[in-house]
């Protein structure tokens, strides 16, 4: 390349006319290049930038630098009157601040679960308590209660009533003088 | 790699290989990962032991829920004893082989027979079963034991005399 740079000088002398007359802009049959789409080609770079730079460098990063500067646990006893977070299970320190700081605790979860078995065990059993009672009073024939329905008269008295006001008031906006 | 001089060039060069890879591994892991590192324990799990399904009322759900719970980790457990121990005699074959036969039967056997034991408790209960299920195969082992002898012998006709045993 340096040769061909020094022989540069030798080509100045040629006539600028000699030189233009080389190209000549006149009718170029210029189309468009027909070639296979490079669409997918560049949408695979796309991602592959996207998931390096905001997902795997980042990753990488945060889980090499706990492993680095935090390190494994070491197995031990459970010393005596001391009950272990549920973080404290785990050897791995990425795997401990998940199950703290992102996860529920489990201990919670079971017995969250053991109130809803309980609630609904409770249900169950009022329920058949409840058949059990529909079926001796079917069976006696000789109560009522079960099948009487109470219908509240004070609560359409009260909107009656209420309604009743308002028209008066309407009839009769001025208020009377005590 | 044996410590010492190397006994000819080529050992002398693979030596150096192992040492161009291992001596910048060892001392970045000495100088700078060890006294970065933080020192705290972790521990195994100990679940307090619940009440069996044999202890819990019909009614109760949540008793039988949390026996079932326990018997799930219990399975858990027996089925990983079995496997170090079958994994003791796997490895006891491919260091022992060609003297296997003679080194590894007495694991053969402790695996053997635990594995018996496991089958004795969880075996043929299918994919989804709890610990009822596994209550009432235990009950109809059990009846089966008084009438006809140990598991295994099969009935072979003869019936044991119930009242003979004293149970």
């Amino acid at each position: 390349m340096t040769l061909l740079s020094k022989l540069r000088p030798l080509v100045k002398f040629l006539p600028t006319a000699q030189k233009s007359a080389v190209h000549r802009p006149m009718s170029d049959h210029r189309i468009f290049p027909m070639q296979p789409s490079r669409w997918q080609w560049n949408k695979f770079k796309d991602l592959v930038h996207f998931y390096l730079f905001l997902g795997i460098i980042p990753c990488s990063l945060f889980v090499g630098g706990m492993n680095l500067f935090v390190g494994p646990a070491t197995l031990s006893e459970i010393p005596e009157d001391y009950t272990p977070k549920h973080w404290e299970y785990y050897k791995n320190p990425v795997t401990r601040l998940l199950a703290r700081y992102v996860l529920t605790n489990p201990q919670q979860e079971y017995e969250k679960y053991c109130t809803y078995l309980f609630i609904e065990q409770e249900k169950i059993k009022l329920r058949e308590l409840e058949s059990k009672i529909m079926e001796k009073m079917d069976e006696r024939v000789d109560y009522q209660a079960y099948y009487f329905r109470p219908v509240s008269t004070a609560k359409y008295y009260r909107i009656i009533r209420e309604g009743s006001a308002d028209i008066e008031d309407l009839e009769d906006p001025i208020p009377k003088e005590q | 790699m044996s410590e010492g001089e190397a006994r000819n060039s080529f050992e002398g060069f693979m030596k150096a290989i192992g040492r161009a890879i291992d001596g910048p591994t060892t001392w970045f892991r000495k100088q700078v990962v060890e006294p970065n590192q933080k020192h705290y324990p972790w521990y195994h799990q100990k679940f307090r032991r619940v009440p069996t399904i044999d202890e819990c009322y019909t009614d109760d759900a949540v008793c039988i829920f949390e026996a079932n719970q326990q018997y799930r980790r219990d399975r858990l457990v027996d089925s990983e004893i079995l496997t170090i121990l079958r994994e003791r005699f796997s490895d006891c074959v491919v260091y022992e082989t060609p003297d296997h036969v003679e080194k590894c039967s007495g694991l053969f056997k402790e695996y053997e027979d635990a594995a018996g034991y496991w089958f004795t408790k969880y075996g043929d209960l299918g994919a989804y079963h709890d610990a009822q299920t596994a209550y009432m195969k235990q009950k109809h082992r059990m009846i089966w034991e008084r009438r006809h002898g140990p598991v295994g012998s099969g009935m072979n006709g003869k019936k044991v005399d119930p009242d003979a045993q004293g149970d």
